[in-house]
């Protein structure tokens, strides 16, 4: 095409503007793939947990109800459901740090099965499963907090009487960083029976995992319908819909991205329009030899739609490179922040924003070309003369 | 040497143009009558305002009259919609103009080709003209340089390559040596007499240099608006 | 100097691209005050929530009211110790509270999310910063009635007056709403202390003991007698410490509304440059006269960084001026340490909006200095010639 190799001369024919208006709009544009990426990082477990037809059993109070422990056998007695563990939020102190990671009390003996997909060397496996205050954790948690194997992990019970003294006796690996430490749930319990602890016989919440991912909505109505008339009334419902309360919880952030986006676009749009528009300015007499020559408006709106575009969309390349380099160093440095490689977490979106460049493009480059289309020949011709 | 109206290539009726300037009208053209036959050169003669250039861009199709008719290659202009006058400019008009007005950022080559762009021949044929163009403009070997590499007189000849590289019928030129020193004007009015007389141009060339306008077989000079002396013979004229 | 006047007239010449770069600049100052009149807001609610002499009450290593259980003979010695204000009626300021975490739907197909439901006995609210009833009335004892604030009721279902929330499987019936000066109390639903355990089916269940001190002496000294006695052995905190813990939320926010900012005077800076190349490029003739007339290259190189300083500070005050409107706008988040829904107001306080300034100032004088620069460099003579 001819006249695209035009276009981008036109593009590099005033390389200090075309530089500060790509700058100008890929920073803008980091700033959103960010933002992006985050919403994209709410949606990542939700997403993942789709594959692997878990669901959870909670109770109906919410997290401070109780879901009593005989239930999991009840579970695993249940048709549709291959596995199923108590799953306790300890949420204790490390070294006098709060919420450092997530600690969950659960089964050694089925907790693989409901999380088929993490992996775990056997030999760890069974000395989690073989001492009562043994624990195990996700790789890359132990890499950040730098334990080795054999580590005594002590944690001092907040929203429980009991603290717990652990060991660290394996590592697993998960699809993605889970930022979890597990310990055996029994360890607790007696802990907290020995104290006489109202809290003792809950299992938090139950994960099981059912055969199949058609079975799971029947499931959930099947354990709900069968504890509705007990003490203890549960709610379950899928991993997924479980990971979207939690992303619920940030209330509008969407609409809150949404409305800082917006802001961002329209600056953009702006600043790129006052860039075209003084290009063009400066090349009246030249539009007015294209028209001469026998260019139609059609042609000239293009030549100028098509610059405005090419700005745009180098930019919009720079924005998503430097955002997503920024997500993956926060994934690199804390991964507990952002606990997905920047590969997991792309997709369409990413594609929507490098369309949204182009738009912007499109947006601002259409007074500007407008006015180029229709001015006057004849005016155009005289300024040189 | 009046043409019959019915060869005649450029026929101008009874045109008159009036431009307006807020709440003024100013009257530039009083009823001009002029006609121009195939493979003439005609100089358009006259002081600064006289309406000289408003003429040219009549004929050219870059401005329509406010009365009166201009019918240029069998096409009245003072009808034709924008979009139909800019197609019409790229089969039928050369420009060469003062300033030259090459695209900067394209090379000497670049410049020549995009008016062929604008027709359906293929890149190859393209190639051929572009070549032919310079090559009678004698800057066969300038292919790659961009305008600010030439001198002024190149850069017009680079310019007059890019008015015929579409075998245009009419050739209109805005003071072509008016920003020349006289060496370089002589050889641009050179190549254009050579336009005429070789490759059978017709061509309507405004200047204000008597020199220049000599080089024409016809003069015609414009003062306020009104042809005065349409018939005189410019002293060098072969016909 | 170049008198400043110059500097307006020249903007004002080229207007258009005047006000395309403002408003650029106006909207990305905009969207970053906006994020730290969120955090503000956060911070506010929970500052305010504390009274310096009032103290909470929790089970040692409980990190939140949420996850603390004190027995209720615990509760009767705390509230007998000496050095605890009286009210006017002669009752120690000391309330005994059971609090606990719903989940409940939001409005609007909002999802669902945590909501805290404290149960008090009347005294409660004369501890709390201005408690009023502001619509509908207070609550009656006995009777499964709760109040709430305005803005609960417009982010949770069934929170209106007349409607009903379910506990436990028992309808307690909204009956009015409360304020309290803006604090924490406002993201939380009350009701009786003895109705909200009696629909737990844990009756007698006491969280947390909160009271005021006398003075900042007998507080400390409670505190210390609360710590260490063992009796007690409990985890007393001063309401100020307490909140204050529980800002990390904010400070999320804080981190976003800085990586806001900083993206965003980068983009803004940019455009700036390139408003002020073109306005170096088109007056190159002017700067030559001015440096020919006599004007120092300083006073060239100042009166371009003054116009960019101009015209970014005017981006800058419109977007300030623009978050204005939405000051006081309530809205909600998580809030991590209780686990639950925090709901709170845009706050547009001076420092947020200076940190607006700032950064209208920092993309002016970064934005404005290389084409300043480029002013300075130009030649007299060429300059003098272009055209």
């Amino acid at each position: 095409m001819k006249s695209l190799k035009y276009i981008w001369r036109n593009v590099m024919r005033n390389k200090l503007r075309s530089m500060l208006t790509i700058l100008s709009i890929g920073f803008s544009l980091a700033l959103m793939t960010i933002l992006c990426g985050y919403i994209a990082l709410q949606d990542v477990w939700g997403n993942e947990a789709q594959k692997y037809h878990r669901i959870v059993v909670m109770s109906t109070m919410g997290f401070s109800g109780e879901v009593p422990i005989a239930y999991v056998d009840r579970l695993r007695a249940m048709e549709g459901i291959s596995a199923a563990v108590p799953y306790a939020w300890y949420g204790g102190m490390y070294k006098e740090q709060q919420m450092a990671f997530a600690q969950f009390g659960t089964d050694p003996n089925h907790v693989f099965n409901v999380w088929s997909e993490f992996k775990i060397d056997p030999a760890q496996l069974k000395a989690f499963q073989d001492d009562r205050q043994a624990c195990i954790a996700d790789r890359r948690l132990a890499e950040r907090m730098q334990w080795k194997i054999g580590e005594r992990i002590p944690l001092q019970g907040t929203f429980y009487t009991f603290n717990l003294d652990l060991k660290l006796v394996g590592l697993f690996d998960a699809p993605q960083n889970t930022d979890s430490l597990w310990f055996n749930w029994y360890y607790l319990d007696e802990g907290l029976r020995a104290k006489d602890e109202p809290l003792s016989g809950n299992s938090g919440t139950i994960f099981a995992k059912t055969k199949d991912a058609n079975s799971m909505a029947v499931t959930c109505k099947a354990i709900d319908e069968r504890f509705a008339s007990s003490d203890h009334p549960t709610r379950t419902q899928t991993e997924a819909a479980f990971a979207q309360m939690f992303a619920d919880m940030l209330g509008n952030l969407r609409l809150y991205i949404f409305v800082i986006g917006m802001a961002v676009v329209f600056a953009l749009t702006l600043v790129a329009a006052t860039a075209m528009a003084m290009s063009i300015r400066e090349r009246t007499t030249e539009v007015a030899v294209l028209k001469a020559i026998g260019f139609s408006r059609w042609n000239v709106l293009l030549f100028v739609l098509g610059e405005s575009c090419w700005i745009t969309t180098l930019g919009g390349l720079m924005g998503i490179a430097l955002g997503c380099a920024f997500l993956q160093g926060m994934h690199i440095v804390a991964s507990q922040f952002v606990p997905v490689s920047v590969i997991d977490l792309a997709g369409v979106w990413l594609l929507l924003l490098l369309a949204l460049a182009v738009v912007i493009g499109l947006v601002s480059g259409l007074v500007p070309a407008i006015r180029a289309a229709q001015f006057s020949v004849v005016d155009g011709l005289r300024r040189v003369i | 040497m009046a043409a019959n109206q019915s060869d005649a290539l450029v026929v101008v009726n009874n045109v008159t143009k009036e431009f307006r300037r807020d709440s003024f009208v100013i009257p530039v053209l009083l009823g001009i009558n002029l006609q121009l036959a195939r493979q003439d050169y005609l100089a358009l003669m006259g002081p600064s305002g006289s309406g000289k250039s408003t003429l040219l861009n009549l004929i050219a199709g870059l401005d329509r009259p406010t009365s009166g008719e201009v019918i240029v290659c069998g096409t009245n202009l003072g009808v034709s919609s924008e979009s139909k006058l800019a197609r019409w400019r790229s089969q039928h008009i050369g420009f060469i103009f003062q300033l030259y007005n090459l695209i900067p950022v394209l090379t000497a080559y670049e410049n020549v080709e995009l008016p062929l762009t604008l027709t359906r021949l293929t890149r190859r044929q393209r190639d051929e003209h572009v070549r032919a163009a310079l090559e009678v403009v004698g800057l066969s070997d300038r292919l790659d340089h961009y305008p600010r590499q030439l001198s002024g007189g190149q850069e017009q000849r680079v310019s007059i390559a890019r008015a015929i590289a579409t075998d245009p019928t009419l050739i209109v030129a805005d003071e072509p040596t008016g920003d020349l020193d006289a060496k370089s004007g002589g050889e641009i009015l050179e190549l254009m007499r050579r336009l005429n007389e070789e490759f059978h141009k017709t061509i309507i060339m405004v200047t204000h240099d008597p020199n220049a306008a000599s080089r024409a077989k016809r003069i015609v000079h414009l003062e306020k608006g009104v042809l005065v002396n349409t018939n005189a013979t410019p002293v060098g004229a072969t016909a | 100097m170049i008198p400043v006047t110059y500097n307006l007239r020249n903007l004002r010449v080229r207007w258009v691209t005047t006000v395309m770069t403002v408003l650029a600049s106006g909207l990305v100052v905009w969207a970053t005050v906006l994020t730290f009149g969120l955090s503000d807001g956060i911070q506010h609610a929970l500052r305010i929530s504390g009274d310096p002499l009032d103290v909470i009450v929790m089970r040692k290593g409980a990190d939140a009211e949420t996850s603390s259980v004190i027995t209720a003979q615990t509760a009767r010695e705390v509230s007998n110790l000496p050095g605890i204000s009286k009210s006017p009626d002669g009752q120690p300021l000391c309330s005994t509270e059971f609090v606990t975490i719903l989940t409940k739907p939001r409005r609007n197909a909002g999802g669902t999310t945590n909501m805290i439901v404290r149960g008090v006995k009347p005294i409660g609210k004369l501890l709390r910063p201005q408690f009023r009833i502001v619509e509908g009335r207070d609550i009656q004892l006995g009777v499964n009635e709760i109040v709430t604030s305005r803005s609960m009721a417009k982010r949770f279902e069934n929170l209106a007056i007349g409607e009903e929330l379910e506990i436990n499987k028992i309808a307690f019936k909204v009956v009015g709403f409360f304020e309290a000066g803006g604090s924490a109390a406002e993201s939380e639903v009350w009701t009786d202390l003895n109705d909200l355990t009696g629909a737990r089916r844990i009756q007698g269940a006491i969280s947390i003991v909160n009271f005021r001190a006398t003075d900042v002496n007998s507080r400390n000294r409670l505190i210390q007698q609360l710590q260490e006695e063992e009796r007690f052995k409990l985890k007393a905190v001063t309401e100020v410490r307490y909140f204050e813990d529980q800002m990390s939320a904010s400070y999320a926010i804080q981190f976003v509304g800085y990586l806001i900012g900083g993206f965003l005077t980068f983009g803004a800076m940019f455009a700036a440059a390139n408003t002020m190349y073109a306005a170096v490029a088109s007056r190159a003739r002017e700067i030559g006269t001015l440096r020919a007339i006599g004007f120092s290259r300083t006073s060239v190189l100042a009166s371009f960084l003054i116009e960019s300083v101009i015209l970014c500070s005017l981006g800058g005050a419109l977007g300030c001026l623009a978050t204005l409107p939405l000051n006081g706008l309530s809205t909600g988040t998580a809030n991590w340490a209780t686990f639950s829904e925090i709901t709170f107001s845009f706050r547009f306080g001076p420092w947020v909006l200076a940190r607006g300034v700032i950064m209208a100032l920092v993309m002016g004088l970064l934005g404005g200095l290389f084409p300043a620069m480029r002013a300075v460099r130009m030649k007299i003579i060429d300059s003098l010639r272009q055209a």
